[in-house]
């Protein structure tokens, strides 16, 4: 027999004292148990302003492209588009909807709340990294840092615990929305940066009269 | 208990590859999951992605059920599914025990036996009122020295496609970047009906743009906003033949019963 799901019973006990907020989505309760998610920066506008959707799986028609209709890959982009509500019906739509506006974020926070989430240093996902992909662990720390502050602090919603780097503590009408180990795009972009460090320490250095 | 309630316990992960470009290449990966959800087989389905979220080495945490079977959605057996997927999961073999939890590796659904089928009925809908003996069915894939491991499983799907006795005039394969080239198919068959079918999991550049480009049905590639209308023309009239042009075999609804039966083989071959 599988337990009734944690993830689930964390999420009921969290809407007990919503509002609350997942990266941009925040999460309040509606009559009759139901729940209502949308933008955080739309949450003083009237709910006719907004369009309404009824089944948590349209978050992926609203999570997919951001204002401007770009395809949004790393869902934790601060660029979740606005003018939507979702009314759904309780703890499972909810939880259906927030896997698609920030995957696995439940599960992670679930991790962390019950301890058993495991933070794996950036040099190990680096080291294990195979194919094009070998190349990242070459990065420089000072590099690494950069890249941290560029991809993760400013152009990422999830707070990466893999880095010393200070980031803002999640509020207390926050659920955190972790990140336990460096992603595929920031190691796709740690590969890149070490290219271009290599390619500047090996350029030939500028003859005279250049 | 039956062969279903068994696995009411357990939960299924299935792996793609996924994109940075568009949602094209992860669409029929969550596809398929959210059916075979509703079909109710499992206690929990999940996805996990190499470009997207959530990342294959933090699939772990998705689930609650003390065994997974996960499932590669890859079209062949190649560097994704032998180094990149056991490595991020951290995958012992075919069977991994840790933590009080087990998890089972099974093959690709490219390469399992009912893909055969699977391409057969999607020739079969794609044309059904020609004569399939004056008919030509072309298995297209990608084809390079990279993963000669692709190109080995479409060899085998045209010889099983053939042992099945479907009575097509020919049943061949071909590619976009090695001989056979799919781009020389007027040239492959002298038969007037022709019907290509990609064998990739999703459509994307190389079913939108690469092949139609190369099989002359469009001009050079664009950005064009509506990509799936290139299926929707069939069939053309080129090259003195009526070519029928399929969308990859990926996205055929019934690709979840393929992916059932790879968690049913393993079971059986496990067991
Ligand atoms: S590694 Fe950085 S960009 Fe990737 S999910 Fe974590 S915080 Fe976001």
């Amino acid at each position: 027999m599988i337990a009734p799901s944690r993830i689930l019973s964390l999420l009921t006990e969290r809407l007990r004292s919503a509002p609350f907020h997942l990266g941009q989505v925040r999460v309040a309760a509606g009559s009759d148990g139901r729940v209502e998610l949308r933008h955080r920066d739309d949450a003083a506008l009237d709910s006719a302003e907004l369009q309404s959707f009824h089944s948590p799986n349209h978050a992926r028609e609203i999570a997919q492209y951001d204002a401007a209709g770009e395809y949004r890959p790393l869902k934790g982009t601060p660029n979740l588009k606005r003018g939507w509500r979702m009314d759904l019906t309780g703890p499972e739509e909810t939880r259906v909807a927030l896997d698609i506006f920030y995957p696995a974020a439940l599960a992670l926070w679930a991790a962390q709340t019950d301890d058993r989430l495991r933070i794996i240093p950036l040099s190990q996902t680096l080291e294990r990294q195979t194919g094009m992909y070998r190349y990242a662990r070459t990065i420089s720390p000072e590099g690494a840092r950069e890249l941290t502050r560029r991809r993760c602090l400013e152009g990422c919603s999830r707070r990466p615990l893999w880095s010393d780097l200070p980031s803002p503590a999640p509020g207390p009408d926050e659920i955190p929305l972790l990140c336990p180990e460096a992603c595929s795009f920031f190691v796709a972009e740690a590969r890149v940066v070490a290219k271009t460090e290599f390619e500047a320490k090996t350029a030939p250095p500028p003859s005279a009269g250049d | 208990m039956n062969e279903l309630a068994r696995l009411a316990d357990s939960a299924l992960l299935l792996l793609g590859h996924g994109s940075t470009e568009n949602p094209d290449s992860s669409a029929p990966t969550l596809a398929n999951a959210e059916q075979i959800r509703k079909q109710g087989i499992f206690a929990e389905v999940q996805c996990a992605f190499w470009k997207e979220e959530p990342g294959f080495s933090i699939s772990d945490y998705l689930f609650e059920s003390d065994t997974i079977y996960a499932v590669p959605n890859f079209i062949s057996e190649g560097y994704f599914t032998r180094e990149v997927i056991p490595r991020e999961l951290g995958l012992e073999g075919p069977t991994t025990r840790r933590n009080g939890r087990t998890i089972h590796y099974c093959d690709p659904v490219g390469i399992h036996q009912s893909m055969t089928r699977l391409l057969a009925s999607r020739a079969r809908e794609l044309a059904p009122d020609i004569p399939v003996q004056d008919s030509a069915l072309i298995i297209v894939g990608h084809g390079t020295g990279l993963n000669a491991k692709s190109t080995e499983a479409i060899r085998v799907q045209v010889d099983r496609l053939e042992a099945l006795g479907l009575g097509y005039g020919q049943i061949l394969d071909a590619y976009m970047e090695e001989a056979p080239f799919i781009a020389d198919w007027d040239q492959l068959t002298p038969l007037p009906h022709v019907l290509v079918v990609p064998f990739f999991i999703a459509d994307g550049l190389h079913s939108y743009q690469d092949i139609p480009v190369l099989l002359g049905i469009e001009s050079a590639p664009t950005a064009a906003a509506s990509q799936r209308d290139v299926f929707r023309h069939n069939p053309v009239h080129i090259r003195g033949r009526s070519l029928w042009y399929s969308r990859s075999i990926g996205t055929d609804p019934s690709l979840t019963d393929v992916i059932l039966d790879q968690v049913h083989d393993f079971r059986s071959t496990h067991a």
